[in-house]
């Protein structure tokens, strides 16, 4: 038993850890502010832009839109940010060096932000029940946290890509930025994809959260979650899909900078 | 003259400087474009003025503001971490001086970011822009830039002593565009929260702007800049006062590197 229990229990203190290693040092004021002020402010600054543009009537549309969006900010700016973080504190020489293969390393530091990400998102939609006339029935509730997960597990697996990225980048703040700008305009979340040119609108299908959000808005519109199954396991083997480029992107640049001798000095 | 000449050769040293960060670049660059697009893809079947305030002009402003926050909010924090804090702070000429050139020179990178912003929304979306009165329209964009170096001063002065620079800096973007009716009509707001964002200098800039592309003449906006204006200069005296507090703070505690 304790041989299962073991590498449980090892999965989560490393979650732990690199969860740890991103905030401990903040104090709690700070905390909220990075973790919930910036995400929220920004929620509610384009769903009140949507008010504006697309009509009171349809606000909550684009306020669950730019809700489900949230989870881009622990997944870009925490997981995304993990291993060059690692590189600045020294400590990445260890971590390579360590028995763990690329997936028992990345794959828990996704963990806590998966569930920081649907509290985000669940703190935006009581801010979403208070002024923008969100309420979802009681039933559809279950539904729509399990697509909350599906897409904070996406986003967080994109996170990985980005992460293995940084290890080869020293610009890694004009990738997040980038990166973090493009899951706004792209996944539909504050104009429908339909604008964007033919040759963009497969780009959007292949960002994660674009069918978390189309799931949810459905949801909030009353279809159930079994008549879109199909999106749901799209966006888990997406994130899938992300976690598997995530990490072979992870293996392959380490062994090239081992092979260089160039770990640290991208 | 040798205080002029300090701001003008910091400012110059900022402009050439600034832009080698990574996440300045992106403010000055990247958000202007990537901001604009996706203003201009909601804005996409609004009327030709609300396109011209919101995607056109709205991008260009949240970046400039953009720009003040992870420029000119925490350049001294960032002196702190290059450990030239102390030796711009012991000049002859006068650290609120050198700070004023490196506020001058990030605001010339926004300036860029506004015409940059405009440029791509306008090349890129084909739409009728309406400016109905240009001249009240530069006034009103040289109005916001005194302005706006005017804040950055400030938040330069109060951030000194802080350790929460960056935290803020992160905070403070959104509200702004939220409360100074960058991105979207004030009126949407409610009327407690409006009258706050007069506190803002952007919200008075923008309103000139706004008369500006709806054809006002430069008498039917003369409330907003001298509102401006005057907003502008309390700015900057709190600022010098900040900075003076400041000055005797940190040779009495001897902290100044240790925030």
């Amino acid at each position: 038993m304790a041989g299962l229990i073991d590498p449980i229990k090892r999965f989560f203190r490393k979650g732990t850890f690199a969860y740890k290693s991103t905030f401990a040092v903040m104090s709690l004021q700070q905390y909220l502010m990075v973790n919930l002020g910036a995400p929220l402010m920004q929620m509610l600054c384009f769903t009140l832009v949507a008010n504006y543009v697309y009509g009171s009537q349809n606000i909550t549309t684009w306020f669950i839109g730019n809700a489900v969006v949230l989870t881009y900010f622990n997944a870009i700016f925490g997981v995304g940010t993990h291993l060059s973080a690692e590189k600045s504190f020294g400590t990445l020489k260890l971590l390579i060096a360590s028995p763990s293969n690329g997936f028992n390393l990345l794959l828990p530091r996704t963990l806590l932000h998966i569930f920081d990400g649907i509290l985000t998102i669940f703190i935006g939609l009581i801010i979403g029940a208070l002024f923008f006339d969100f309420h979802l029935p009681i039933e559809a509730w279950l539904s729509f946290g399990v697509v909350l997960l599906a897409a904070s597990f996406s986003a967080m697996a994109f996170g990985l890509i980005i992460a293995s990225i940084g290890l080869a980048s020293r610009d890694l703040n004009l990738i997040l930025n980038v990166v973090s700008m493009s899951l706004l305009g792209l996944t539909g979340a504050n104009f429908p994809i339909s604008r964007l040119p033919e040759f963009i609108q497969p780009i959007s299908q292949m960002m994660p959260l674009t069918r978390s959000i189309t799931l949810c808005r459905a949801l909030y519109e009353g279809t159930p979650l079994s008549e879109n199954t199909h999106l749901l396991l799209g966006e888990i083997g997406l994130g899938v899909i992300f976690m598997i480029i995530g990490t072979s992107l992870f293996k392959i640049l380490t062994k090239k900078s081992i092979q260089s001798g160039v770990l640290e000095f991208f | 003259m040798s205080t002029i000449n300090a701001v003008i050769a910091s400012a110059s040293q900022q402009f050439k400087t600034s832009i080698g960060r990574p996440m300045f670049r992106f403010c000055v660059i990247g958000q202007p474009i990537l901001f604009g697009l996706i203003l201009g893809m909601i804005y996409l079947e609004k009327s030709n003025i609300d396109f011209t305030l919101f995607a056109v002009f709205g991008s260009g402003l949240s970046t400039f503001w953009s720009s003040i926050c992870f420029s000119s909010a925490s350049d001294i924090h960032r002196e702190r971490w290059y450990g030239t804090l102390e030796t711009i702070y012991s000049a002859p000429v006068g650290f609120k001086w050198i700070v004023l050139g490196k506020i001058i020179g990030n605001s010339i990178w926004g300036v860029f970011s506004i015409g940059l912003s405009f440029s791509v929304v306008v090349l890129l979306f084909q739409r009728q822009i309406i400016i109905g009165n240009l001249s009240l329209l530069l006034v009103g964009l040289f109005l916001m830039t005194l302005s706006l170096i005017a804040i950055g001063y400030l938040f330069a002065a109060l951030f000194t002593l802080s350790r929460n620079a960056r935290i803020m800096m992160n905070f403070m973007e959104y509200p702004v565009y939220i409360l100074c009716g960058i991105l979207f009509p004030l009126e949407q707001l409610p009327l407690l929260i409006r009258s706050f964002a007069y506190v803002l200098s952007p919200t008075w800039a923008v309103k000139i702007i706004h008369l500006a592309v709806s054809g006002s003449s430069l008498f039917s906006a003369i409330n907003y800049i001298v509102g401006l204006v005057v907003i502008t200069i309390i700015y900057g005296v709190l600022a010098v006062y900040f900075f003076e507090k400041i000055d005797v703070k940190c040779r009495v505690e001897a902290t100044l590197e240790v925030y």
